[in-house]
């Protein structure tokens, strides 16, 4: 039994039809299948042809349809592009410096202050899907260097904490900011300020500083008081130049001022439990942040851009729908003795349904693929239009165009029943249309 | 260039056309002309009808090959093969040529030119116009044999078409039986009978239509891609016809600038194009001047005579009735001589 159905027709046909309520052979069907078999079909080809001819035949109208298509098609994705270019600029630009599986803990919940230290660190490590854990301390201070001296935030911290919070050196290797001695990444301004011109001549360099401990870091600490002066050697140069601050290893910190807690802190969690995770932290008396809230604002804020840009989309297509269906209607009308001739030349009503849908979609595929295209290649433009911009004004270039996979699959689908529903009704029209009142037909 | 140009001159129906061009005695076009005239590629790589006559006579027998050459008018005018004859003889020593003949013609019954193909049996067609009911067709009965030149005459309304349409299945009688050959065409769906008009039938309308964005060789081959062969296997078909018809230097033009006469021309190719059993011709040459009209009146002798082709005609013109072998009389939907 040849049950491929590219194969000849006369195949197929010899399968015999089945009752499906009681899945016995029904000769009737079957006859009616094997003569139904026999009987010619206009090839896809000839019809796909005979659709061009037709469009080539009335090149204006035929430019002005598909250009109608063209241009709803490429309005949308032009729309789209930016829309989700723009949309994955903001996001990536704000978990740039935050994973989406890392999780911000704080004290700042004034009812219950609470302070990241062993005891709590252990029990936030007992959380089921919290993978690291990295305190932060931060307080005020000095830093001297020379006959200059500054105001700087003292950060106490860990290795993983720098991972976790992706500071990068611009200047000096990681690798050497040694979690027990006196060394430290300064940002690029605290060396300005410091009077390093370039900011990568303070490598090296040992200076000197102090920091108000509190009761709140410091466990043997009941009034603020200020350090004595310590000395620290500068390793990493961060390449910030909005702030002053310096991150000092917090084991060092511990070991020397008697630091015993830090305010704030990260997790790098399991982000599939993250709502349980941060349940749990918040029980705790932690206030927990995630980018994770950030980039469902932003999400939520773009959704509510695509369903407008959908409702303009719609209404964009839905006219040069229109557009479609009335030239493909007066091509029927224009062509009723056509029609006629070939059915009275033994076309069937299904090859002049074919023909008429054929005839939409060559439409819809070339206004489609024309459309998606030049929306593609003018909002490419654009964003080139604008990096040429920004470069003339100093500032770093962006790709803020961007087309998801899934996008493109819709456009095909939509494209398709595109052609499909437009060309419906003038085809089913076309075909019901009697021969002899088709040659009659004035 | 030069070689081309010969090459591609089409032969004797083209001379005029080919003198117009510019060209010498010797067939040779001027080099401007010659880079206009792009001879259809069908056309320029078939065989030619008129070139060569061992070729025309295979080619025709390749179109028309199922059809007897010679009508006979009786059972023992039939050639039978040879073949058959000897071993006839064989088995039968006894027998003499002519009960030879006589015995082998009982497996011929059926088969000489007096065979029908048309039999219409008592069909009635009525028309509803708002509230009343016209009677086209009143019981209308007669049989057209193998190889007939049938004229179907009789004054405007009183069916004539009607019939032709109810006979090439496209209007459904009240009642009666259409057969063709041993077939009742209205006992068959829609879809049968769109497939018998394309394979069985050829069909010339009084005022021939086309597609319009087709050019006049892709018209004539339709008939062909409906039935499902390929492009190019139904240009190669056309391409033939269209010189049978002497067209062929009009086979790039669009249908609708040609003039009313070489329509019809081209509306005939068509109608052979898939060698049907039949031709029906509905007033084809209604729309023609005297001259235009006798042309396709000698061309559908030619095909009825030569090729044995069945024409069953629609006509109101007296002077083309010598063309028929038979002409069927009708008044108020009725036959009243057949």
């Amino acid at each position: 039994m040849n049950l491929n159905p590219f194969s000849k027709k006369s195949k197929i046909a010899d399968i015999p039809t089945k009752n499906p309520k009681n899945g016995e052979i029904d000769p009737k069907k079957t006859e009616v299948k094997k003569k139904r078999a026999k009987l010619s079909k206009m090839r896809l080809g000839m019809l796909v042809y005979i659709g061009y001819r037709n469009l080539r035949s009335s090149k204006l109208r035929s430019f002005l349809t598909i250009g109608g298509v063209a241009i709803g098609i490429g309005i949308i994705t032009i729309l789209i592009c930016l829309g989700f270019g723009v949309q994955k600029l903001v996001v990536s630009e704000v978990t740039k410096n935050n994973s989406i599986d890392v999780v911000d803990i704080s004290n700042s919940n004034l009812e219950n202050f609470i302070v990241i230290n062993d005891e709590s660190i252990e029990k936030l490590k007992a959380i089921p899907g919290v993978e690291k854990i990295a305190a932060l301390m931060n307080t005020g201070g000095k830093v001297y260097w020379a006959d200059s001296q500054t105001d700087s935030i003292i950060y106490g911290t860990n290795q993983e904490y720098l991972e976790m919070a992706n500071v990068k050196f611009a200047n000096g290797n990681a690798a050497d900011w040694d979690p027990e001695g006196s060394t430290a990444a300064i940002s690029a301004r605290l060396a300005k300020f410091l009077g390093f011109a370039n900011p990568a001549d303070a490598l090296g360099k040992e200076l000197e500083f102090d920091m108000v401990l509190s009761s709140d870091i410091a466990a043997n600490v009941e009034k603020d008081t200020t350090s004595e002066k310590g000395k620290l050697k500068v390793v990493g140069v961060i390449a910030d130049e909005q702030s002053t601050y310096l991150y000092l290893p917090l084991p060092y910190l511990q070991k020397n001022l008697g630091i015993s807690g830090a305010q704030s802190g990260k997790l790098k969690i399991d982000v599939k439990n993250i709502g349980e995770i941060r349940a749990q932290v918040e029980q705790m008396g932690f206030v927990t942040e995630s980018v994770v809230d950030l980039v469902n604002d932003i999400n939520s804020f773009f959704t509510i851009i695509r369903v407008a840009m959908i409702v303009l989309g719609t209404i964009i297509m839905s006219i040069s729908a229109m557009g479609m269906l009335n030239t493909l209607s007066v091509s029927l009308l224009q062509r009723t003795k056509e029609v006629g001739i070939l059915k009275a030349l033994g076309a069937k009503r299904k090859d002049i349904f074919k023909m008429f849908v054929f005839e939409a979609a060559i439409i819809s595929f070339l206004g489609g693929a024309i459309g998606f295209m030049g929306g593609y290649a003018t909002a490419y433009v654009i964003n080139v239009i604008f990096n040429l911009l920004a470069i003339r004004s100093g500032h770093s270039t962006l790709n803020f165009i961007f087309i998801p996979s899934y996008f493109v699959v819709a456009i095909v689908i939509f494209i398709f029943f595109l052609g499909l529903v437009t060309g419906l009704m003038p085809a089913r029209r076309a075909s019901r249309i009697h021969a002899l009142d088709a040659l009659r037909y004035e | 260039m030069d070689n081309k140009n010969i090459k591609n001159k089409p032969t004797s129906p083209l001379t005029n056309y080919w003198q117009k061009l510019g060209a010498d005695q010797n067939g040779k076009l001027p080099e401007k002309a010659a880079a206009r005239y792009k001879p259809n590629k069908f056309l320029s790589t078939g065989t030619r009808y008129e070139s060569d006559k061992k070729k025309k006579d295979s080619w025709l027998k390749s179109l028309f090959g199922n059809k007897p050459e010679k009508k006979a008018e009786t059972v023992s005018e039939v050639k039978k093969p040879k073949e058959e004859v000897q071993s006839a003889r064989e088995q039968n020593p006894q027998l003499t040529k002519k009960e030879i003949e006589e015995y082998l013609s009982h497996n011929y019954e059926g088969r000489s030119g007096k065979s029908e193909i048309i039999s219409v049996e008592n069909v009635i067609k009525d028309f509803e116009l708002g509230d009343t009911i016209v009677n086209i067709l009143k019981d209308v009965s007669f049989k057209v044999d193998q190889g007939d030149f049938v004229m179907l005459v009789g004054p405007s309304g009183c069916g004539k078409s009607t019939l032709l349409h109810v006979i090439y299945g496209l209007e459904e009688p009240s009642s009666g039986k259409v057969f063709i050959e041993d077939k009742d065409i209205w006992t068959e769906g829609k879809n049968w009978r769109a497939d018998f008009r394309n394979r069985y039938i050829g069909f010339i309308p009084q005022q021939s239509f086309w597609v319009k964005s087709f050019s006049v060789i892709e018209n004539l081959a339709i008939p062909a891609t409906i039935k499902g062969e390929s492009f190019s296997s139904a240009m190669e078909k056309a391409a033939k016809l269209i010189q049978l018809v002497n067209m062929e230097h009009r086979a790039d033009n669009r249908p609708y600038d040609l003039s009313g006469g070489e329509q019809q021309k081209i509306a005939m190719a068509r109608s052979l194009l898939l060698n049907p059993k039949f031709i029906i011709a509905d007033e084809p040459t209604g729309n023609l001047d005297q001259k235009s009209g006798a042309e396709i009146m000698e061309l559908f002798k030619e095909f009825n005579e030569r090729f044995n082709i069945t024409i069953l005609m629609v006509t109101h013109n007296q002077d083309q009735y010598k063309y028929a072998n038979r002409l069927v009389q009708m008044v108020d939907g009725k036959i009243v001589k057949s």
